[in-house]
This record gives structure tokens, C-alpha cells and sequence, in this order.
């Protein structure tokens, strides 16, 4: 009998920030990558043809092999937003009407053509999902539940900015939301932009910052900012913010409400005030996020839950719902924001058509996500053939070699880059493309976020912890291999990556998720009893995490890492040439 | 012959894109008043007088969940 074909779908989420690609195989994610990993270029929101391009090597299909394209976003839908939103605010708008609609009327009304010029010769159906189906979809249909209320809630989309209803079986259904500009995560860059950091970029350092403020300016945000309705929903006072009709976020009303001072300067460094409006910040999305939860288990009677959408990467928000709330399990994907939309799209359009077109049922069999390691992996030999072509001096090593050596490196106080497998898919590096210290020493902090990441001081570091020792070293009942919550610290012996407010982000690992990485900070807690390192991205800053071999010997090279260790081979800085160390370190990167 | 003509149109490519630029700007800029103004007067004049809604207890909006055939989802609207 003739073997049948699987099914292919390409999910596509562009053109905003953090483009990305998918390929689904009869329901189940086997490749998907950001763009900005190949292109080197942060947050790249280009087509992701690169993406694209490593999604269909990595299966060995050609574009014509794909029975379906889904794309993340319905563009119409987006632009009626778009000009409904310059009548509502006329005559204010000019400023930033001219660069939308030039953008507008030159790609993204054209962007089902712009597919199938990039994606030629294919010429079968595009698909386009709403915005938040596809957040809902990434979050939901990958869970593993059964049945879970769902939660969406980002920037914005088409309309809406945040989406929430329940899922049953391969069945969801998404009953209310809240339309622009009433945006919880406009709000969030809208102080983010006021902060001094960069929009859609930088969201997460004040969300690093806030622990070391009081939530002082809490009360002047609720009752002049933004009112809550005891069921999580909420509507800004537009008063305050400019995002709908400016190039700039807040108005000068925003200033007068916190003490007249204007927005301060990108890349200035916070003091006090700048922490304090970041605690209190902090606390109403804490206090919104909440309050949806907890009326969403009253609705749905079920501990499950669900969240996507860039406010979902609020790990603090998250940890909060899990230990302040009746919802006990929280699912939330690797790639929450945007880039995870190319995923959601296309688990919709597999669930919602092709796949039932296929088996004739929609109770179909639910892929569950299990792993990050969705992006491209690099062999030994190909690592060897660059090491050769930079004549350089390493080490090849046996596998219980490079585990006992690297564990005994950073007990020794080394920063170790760790580069190997697949490449995480989402902002998180968890093992396959990290930086590595030792967690007892607080110098480490400092060292690795000056001279190695070059970027503020005041950004903690996540831990790893292997799972079965978490209990001991977290409050947390919850194992989290995607480092999306936060949790207090029990113990006082791992200070480099304890925060302020004696919290952490945590990730949870064990052997079956990344042997190699398991067993290193197993070796680790062996010889020293602590079962906790610093994990960091392997980037400095304003780098895209590093993809290939070249991009981590480069990253090796700019920065003070003292060894690499990429597959099986171990490099020593002290090795390297001062030739290649002075080239490599003559790249700079725009800081984030 | 080809040399010279690359040699001119470098130059004569520029102006065309500054044209171009100035072009975008206006002919946008007379559409957002002229066009999108009266359109948004006339808004803002109906929701004036439109009834104001009365307190609520919550901002969640009911959305329409019809079932996604194959037809809505090929739609970019």
C-alpha cells in the first residue's frame, strides 16, 4: 500500500516585530525558527524567508510539497483599524499617518501576493487567521489539556488586544475581547517608552527593574491611567496616550501625571522614580492578570489555563496567577509573543480544515509541545571544519568528558558558552545556545552582565535548577522548562541569581528534555551539592541569540566568556589569537 | 554608449525617488484632510449625539463565533 503523504503546513507571522516561520507535519511543529536568527538582525519583522528556507531543508520538502500556508494576521481587518483609528483621532494623526500608510499601500495590503512571489512556485491556498486565534491557538492546542480557559492578551492585533474563552478537546471557543486602543500591552511599552527603553524590545527590563521600587505611583495609574473591572477587563483613559495617533507613545498629560517630568531619553539610566514607577506598573498588570484568572475559573470551572500574546512573557504576572489563584496549571508556550503566532496559525488551519479534511473528525489527535528545540542543529563536523578554517586550538572530547570538564569549569569560576543541538525556538535560550556560570558567587552577576553581555547592571539572571531538586531551592509546585515564571528563592547560597526581592525566574530541566545540559548541572550539585546555575542567552547585547557555529565562536571571541563549548569540542580564550580576538570584537551591535 | 546612460541615471534616479518622496507626502496629506476630515467631522458630530452608554461592570466585548469553514479563513478581512 502506498504510503500517504503527510500533511504540510507553513505557519508565517511578519511585518510587525519578530518574524518567524513554522512547519507543521499532520499536526505536530517539527522545525520552526525567528528570522532574526539568520539574519542577525534583533527583532528582524522582514519576510522570514530564511525561516522559511531552514523549515523546509530541515524536512527536505520543497514549497510544492505544502498543502497549506497560514499566515498569523487577516490584513484588511488590520488596516480598517488603522484608518477607523485616523478619523477617530483627525486631525491630530498626520505625523504618523504618512509612514503607516506608505508602509501600508506598498506591502501589507499586498502581503497574500508578497507570499506567493517569495514562496514561488507554490500556488496552493493561503490561509489568514486572526491575530489572537493564532495566540490562542499556540497556546491551546499544543497544552495537552483536555479542557482549559484561554487568555490572550498583547499589543494589538487586527482589533483586538486581548481574547479569552475555553477549549475542549480540539475545539475552541473564543467569546470576548477587548478592541484597541484599549491595550494592556500598549500600556506596558507606553511605560516602557516613558522609561527611557526601547518599544517592543525592552519590555522585559521593566519588568527586571521593577523589584527594586516601591509601587508608589500604583494608585495614580488606577485612578487616572487605566479602570479595572473586577473581572480583569479594563479601559484606558486615552487622555494619557498618544500611541493611537503619534509617533511617540505617552502625551504630555502622561507627564504631568507623574511629577511633569518628560519622558526620559532612550538608553538613559534609571533611578528611584524610573524603579518605583516600574514597581507600580508591575503591580496593576499583576493585579489585571489576576483578576482574568480568577474570573476565568469561575466561568469554566477549570484549574487549567492557557496565555499568549506578548503580556504572557510577564513572568512575574505569571507566577502570581499560579500561587494566587485557583488556576494550578498554567500552559504557556516558548514562543509567547508574535514569532509563536506562525505556530498558532498554522495548528488552527490544521485543526480547523486540513487536518479534518483528511481524517473526516475533529477529534483528532493533538500534537503536544513538549520541547524548544525546534530550530537548526549544526554536526560535529561541521563545527570541525570552521575551527579548522579559523586555526584555532581545541579540544575534542568524549561525551561523560565535556560534561565532567564543563561542570568542573564553572565550579571553578569560569563563564562557560554552551552551543549545542537544536536551536531553542522563542526569546529564552534553555540549554542549547546559553551561557553558563556558577550561581554561589555574586560577582557573577556583575561580571557576566558587564563583560560579557554589556548590558545594565541592574538585569538579574535566570537560574536552571534539574527539576527534581527545585523544590529545594524554589517556592514553586510547578515545573517550568520555558522559564515563564517567577518565584521566590528559598535558599540564601545562590545570591548571582537571586533578585532584589529574593525572586527568580526560574527553569526547570530534567535528563529526558536536554541529557547534556541535565548532566552538567547534575555533575555540578555532585561535587559542590547545589543543583542551580546561571543560565543567560548565548548573545551580548543587542545580538539575536547566536543560530550557527560562526555566530558563537564570533560571540566567544567579542566577549570575556573564558570557554566555549560547542558539540564536542572545548575552547580555551586564553587560546585564541589576539588577530582574530581584535577582529571579532570590532562588530557592535545597536543596544536594544 | 551603456556606460554614459549609467552614468546619467544615477543621478537622474535620485531626483526620481526625491519626487517620488515629496509626491507620497503630499497627495497623503491632501487625502488625510480632504478626503478622511469630513469623513471623520461627520463621526465625531454622530457621536456626539449618540446616547451615552451608562456605567458597566466589565469591558470584555461579546464576539461573534460563527463556525471557520475553509472559505472565512481563506479571507483577509
Amino acid at each position: 500500500m502506498a504510503k500517504r503523504k503527510p500533511i504540510y503546513i507553513l505557519g508565517i507571522s511578519c511585518f510587525y516585530h519578530d518574524s518567524a516561520a513554522a512547519l507543521l507535519r499532520d499536526g505536530e511543529i517539527i522545525a520552526a525558527a525567528h528570522e532574526e536568527r539568520f539574519s542577525r538582525k534583533k527583532h528582524d519583522p522582514d519576510f522570514p524567508q530564511k525561516a522559511i528556507d531552514f523549515c523546509l531543508q530541515f524536512e527536505g520538502i520543497k514549497v510544492g510539497d505544502l498543502d497549506g500556508v497560514a499566515f498569523y494576521e487577516k490584513p484588511f481587518l488590520k488596516f480598517e483599524r488603522l484608518l477607523m483609528t485616523y478619523i477617530d483621532t483627525w486631525p491630530k494623526g498626520l505625523f504618523s499617518w504618512l509612514p503607516a500608510m506608505r508602509d501600508w499601500l506598498t506591502k501589507k495590503l499586498w502581503i497574500k501576493s508578497l507570499i506567493y512571489d517569495e514562496l514561488e512556485p507554490y500556488e496552493g491556498p493561503i490561509y489568514f487567521v486572526e491575530h489572537h486565534v493564532s495566540h490562542a491557538a499556540s497556546a491551546y492546542l499544543p497544552s495537552g489539556f483536555d479542557k482549559a480557559a484561554i487568555l490572550t492578551m498583547d499589543g494589538v492585533g487586527e482589533w483586538a488586544t486581548a481574547l479569552r474563552g475555553v477549549g475542549e478537546g480540539n475545539k475552541m471557543k473564543l467569546t470576548q475581547q477587548i478592541d484597541f486602543p484599549h491595550s494592556l500591552g500598549l500600556l506596558y511599552s507606553a511605560f516602557t517608552y516613558y522609561l527611557g527603553f526601547k518599544v517592543n524590545s525592552a519590555e522585559y527590563k521593566v519588568m527586571g527593574l521593577a523589584p527594586y521600587g516601591k509601587p508608589k505611583f500604583a494608585k495614580t495609574i488606577t485612578d487616572n491611567l487605566i479602570d479595572i473591572k473586577v473581572d480583569g477587563s479594563f479601559r484606558l483613559n486615552l487622555k494619557y496616550l498618544a500611541y493611537p495617533y503619534a509617533l511617540r507613545m505617552t502625551s504630555s498629560a502622561f507627564d504631568q501625571l507623574f511629577e511633569g517630568i518628560a519622558p526620559r531619553s532612550l538608553g538613559s539610566k534609571p533611578g528611584q522614580r524610573e524603579m518605583d514607577i516600574a514597581a507600580s506598573l508591575q503591580q496593576v498588570t499583576d493585579e489585571i492578570m489576576i483578576a482574568s484568572a480568577r474570573d476565568l475559573y469561575k466561568r469554566y470551572k477549570t484549574p487549567n489555563l492557557c496565555l499568549a500574546g506578548g503580556v504572557a512573557l510577564n513572568c512575574v504576572s505569571n507566577g502570581k496567577i499560579l500561587t494566587k489563584t485557583p488556576m494550578k496549571n498554567l500552559f504557556i508556550q516558548p514562543a509567547a509573543g508574535d514569532a509563536g503566532g506562525a505556530v498558532g496559525a498554522a495548528l488552527y488551519v490544521y485543526h480547523t480544515i486540513l487536518g479534518s479534511k483528511e481524517s473526516g473528525v475533529r477529534s483528532m489527535k493533538r500534537w503536544r509541545w513538549t520541547t524548544s528545540n525546534l530550530g537548526p542543529e549544526y554536526s560535529n563536523d561541521q563545527i570541525k571544519r570552521l575551527l579548522k578554517k579559523k586555526r584555532v586550538k581545541y579540544k575534542k572530547l568524549a561525551r561523560k568528558k565535556l560534561v565532567d570538564k564543563t561542570a568542573k569549569l564553572i565550579e571553578e569560576q569560569n563563564v562557560v558558552g554552551l552551543f549545542q543541538g537544536r536551536m531553542e525556538y522563542g526569546p529564552r535560550a534553555l540549554g542549547n545556545r546559553s551561557i553558563l556560570a556558577d550561581a554561589r558567587n555574586s560577582e557573577n552577576q556583575k561580571r557576566v552582565n558587564l563583560a560579557i553581555k554589556f548590558r545594565e547592571s541592574f538585569r538579574p539572571f535566570a537560574p536552571v535548577v534539574m527539576e527534581d531538586q527545585a523544590h529545594i531551592w524554589f517556592d514553586a509546585f510547578w515545573k517550568d522548562p520555558y522559564m515563564i515564571t517567577v518565584c521566590n528563592v528559598k535558599r540564601k547560597d545562590i545570591p548571582a541569581v537571586t533578585h532584589v526581592n529574593n525572586s527568580a525566574r526560574i527553569q526547570t530541566v530534567n535528563r529526558e528534555q536536554n541529557p547534556f545540559y541535565y548532566d552538567v548541572i547534575r555533575e555540578f550539585y555532585k561535587s559542590t551539592g547545589v543543583a542551580v546555575l546561571i543560565n543567560t542567552s548565548f548573545n551580548q547585547r543587542g545580538e539575536p541569540i547566536v543560530c550557527s557555529p560562526d555566530d558563537a565562536f564570533m560571540s566567544f571571541l567579542r566577549t570575556d566568556m573564558d570557554f566555549l563549548v560547542i558539540g564536542r569540542y572545548l575552547l580555551d580564550k586564553k587560546d585564541m589569537p589576539a588577530r582574530l580576538i581584535k577582529r571579532a570584537r570590532e562588530t557592535e551591535f545597536e543596544a536594544d | 554608449m551603456f556606460r554614459v546612460v549609467k552614468v546619467i541615471w544615477k543621478p537622474v534616479e535620485k531626483l526620481l525617488l526625491f519626487i517620488g518622496k515629496v509626491n507620497t507626502v503630499l497627495l497623503l496629506s491632501i487625502f488625510y484632510y480632504l478626503i478622511l476630515g469630513p469623513v471623520a467631522i461627520g463621526v465625531k458630530l454622530t457621536k456626539i449625539f449618540s446616547a451615552k452608554k451608562g456605567s458597566q461592570n466589565s469591558y470584555w466585548i461579546a464576539r461573534d463565533v460563527e463556525p471557520e469553514t475553509e472559505e472565512t479563513l481563506r479571507r483577509q478581512f
